[in-house]
């Protein structure tokens, strides 16, 4: 089977994984559930935080690496960032949030790159300067009390029906898209993932490609964080939450495989939509919240199940055919 | 280059070790009063500290704060227990201790008493009475109970209202969801359409709340444990276009909080003084350790906060 059919496969089985997913709300609460309002407001919403976050994590893990210290890096630059957004200084909001995220982004890159440390150990242990260094910033004072013209970046629709937020969402998703899928950079980042060493003998530049890869999780951590800052209208130690277990899981129930190579971001978006659909259809069935995590659980365990269920199938299917052009030759 | 590089680091690492250390060396008498509270960045705990530390430079004793790094409620405990531990290592005198799970802390209360050391009880109270000399704080079943009979009356005694807790475990949570449905038990056409956890933080809130808000949204009014929640409640309001419709509650009155009870975002909270909290915990703590007789419990009143007394509640 070729490649380009084995990814059409992935995809249409992870969005099968959703279908599933929404059927099953649908059924359980079929008025509250299944109508434009509540599917809007998780797809356009809820779901872009976690989303962005989990673009993030899918080019790491592509990469063969893994990024555990967005959330805190996205914690530190909205904390750092937030009191000249809160004071209607947008550019040097901006260039803060942007100079911490590509900072500690760069400070992962080179630890995993040049020094060579794993990258879970490494940017486990950024995860904790970043969050360490927020609360210490923090000191228990919250920010709080952002411009309308500033909270309007989540709130506000330029397109009506669509909020700000989506349109970001959706324009970093079509970058991060073309910028894997239709560049000589994006070949090689699936390239240096598979095999590192063959990548550099083959005259790749692999290490400045992986800092890269942090650098622009960095970005994209400043970005998330200052989107927080517009939706919750303060800038609050807590918001890291569970988004590092939800993004990893993003790429997980999406199907990108550990060991680096494979994956594209177009499944992060339906696990992530999975996540955030399952979250929401307990919500409004009033399950408790702690089942949410032994849900959300089973689901990414089911979904690894499903995987390799799929490759048996298909290696199963491809020996089939070889045996029946035998039997016909 | 590499080399040096290695060995710079090797060196300010020990140094780091050595700086860590002179700080515990430095210790100057037995008069040592140890405080642990839940965490080092919610207001309310700063506030609390700053109330201990006040105490002790009047009452001339030293007191050091300490707290989980953690700050999820939820997983304190392991972090307590072990901030326990040192505390009999390095011989501290008292420990005034506001325990993140009221349970799972009694080993480590044991352990102390064992040692000799009195144990003050700060802000939630440790489930075995016989572990703590005393307890301070508020009481958050009553506390829970006034903001929510002043929201009930707001309501005019019906309607249906979601209750927000905190983090699951988190015995503050439990408390005030326990005088919630004491005041609900004297209310009976109120109607509790829905509850959950979010876990004490604003952004989980603001998700949980626009989620339920789809399944029921003829709410009258929100209860949350804490202001931080209401907040994130009032946000996912906003998002709704249901502003002025829908009633808020918290418990804290921090800053921002008050700040929005003013713009009518939130309608009610509760102040629980937690500087008067920290004051009065290490004021008992004195007195135990220079053996005067103190009471069982040492309430500290909270203040139940509308718009019409945002201003004034910090003097009553």
């Amino acid at each position: 089977m070729s490649l380009k059919a084995k990814n059409r496969v992935d995809l249409i089985s992870r969005f099968l994984i959703l279908i599933v997913v929404m059927a099953i709300m649908a059924v359980l609460q079929p008025g509250a559930f299944l109508n434009w309002n509540n599917l809007s407001q998780v797809i356009f919403q809820q779901t872009p935080f976690t989303l962005l976050m989990a673009f993030g994590m899918s080019l790491a893990i592509i990469s063969n690496g893994i990024d555990i210290s967005m959330a805190s890096n996205m914690v530190l630059s909205s904390y750092l960032s937030g009191t000249f957004f809160s004071e209607g200084n947008y550019l040097v909001g901006i260039l803060v949030a942007v100079g911490v995220g590509v900072a500690f982004g760069l400070l992962n890159g080179i630890l995993i790159a040049k020094i060579k440390i794993e990258p879970f150990i490494a940017t486990f242990s950024v995860d904790f300067v970043a969050l360490g260094l927020a609360y210490v910033v923090c000191d228990g004072k919250y920010i709080y009390g952002f411009p309308e013209g500033f909270r309007a970046l989540t709130n506000g629709a330029l397109i009506p029906g669509i909020p700000n937020i989506a349109l970001i969402t959706i324009a970093v998703f079509a970058l991060l898209y073309f910028l894997t899928k239709h560049t000589t950079y994006g070949r090689a980042l699936y390239a240096l993932g598979h095999n590192r060493k063959a990548a550099k003998l083959a005259g790749m530049r692999a290490d400045e490609i992986v800092i890269s890869v942090y650098v622009i999780n960095g970005l994209l951590a400043s970005l998330t964080g200052i989107l927080y800052l517009a939706r919750l209208n303060a800038a609050d130690p807590t918001i890291k939450g569970t988004l590092t277990i939800d993004s990893l899981a993003s790429a997980l129930i999406g199907g990108i495989a550990f060991g680096g190579g494979k994956g594209s971001v177009i499944i992060t978006i339906i696990g992530a939509l999975v996540i955030m659909f399952i979250r929401n259809g307990l919500n409004i069935m009033g399950v408790s919240t702690n089942w949410q995590q032994a849900v959300v659980g089973m689901v990414i365990l089911f979904s690894v199940f499903y995987e390799r269920g799929l490759n048996l199938l298909m290696l199963y299917v491809a020996e089939h055919k070889k045996k029946r052009a035998k039997a016909a030759a | 280059m590499k080399k040096i590089f290695a060995l710079i680091l090797a060196v300010a690492m020990v140094a780091c070790m050595f700086a860590g250390c002179s700080k515990d060396n430095n210790k100057t008498d037995a008069k040592e009063i140890l405080v642990i509270v839940k965490n080092s960045t919610a207001p309310f705990w700063i506030s609390v500290m700053d109330g201990a530390k006040a105490a002790g430079a009047e009452l001339g004793y030293t007191v050091t704060c300490k707290t989980p790094v953690d700050t999820a409620e939820g997983s304190g405990n392991e972090q307590q227990s072990n901030l326990c531990e040192e505390a009999i290592v390095s011989g501290v005198s008292c420990v005034v201790l506001a325990p993140v799970d009221s349970e799972a802390i009694i080993p480590a209360t044991k352990k102390i008493n064992e040692a000799g050391i009195p144990i003050v009880n700060l802000n939630t109270k440790i489930s075995d009475d016989t572990q703590y000399k005393t307890f301070c704080g508020l009481e958050n079943i009553n506390q829970g109970y006034n903001t929510a009979k002043a929201m009930f009356e707001l309501m005019n005694g019906e309607g249906k209202i979601f209750i927000i807790e905190g983090s699951t475990g988190a015995q503050t949570s439990i408390d005030r969801v326990k005088g919630f449905e004491k005041a609900l038990a004297e209310y009976p056409n109120i109607e509790v359409v829905a509850q959950q956890s979010a876990n004490y933080s604003r952004a989980d809130a603001l998700n949980v709340v626009q989620n339920l808000l789809q399944a029921h949204p003829d709410v009258n009014a929100i209860l949350c444990c804490n202001d931080e929640m209401a907040l994130g409640s009032a946000e996912a309001i906003d998002a709704a276009n249901l502003t002025g419709t829908i009633m808020v509650s918290g418990q804290d009155a921090n800053d921002d909080a008050v700040a929005a009870l003013k713009e009518g975002k939130i309608t009610v909270t509760s102040y629980g003084n937690p500087y008067m909290q920290g004051y009065t915990a290490v004021k008992a703590a004195v007195d135990v350790l220079e053996g005067k007789s103190v009471e069982s419990f040492y309430e500290v009143e909270t203040v139940v906060v509308t718009k019409e007394n945002a201003d004034t509640f910090k003097n009553s």
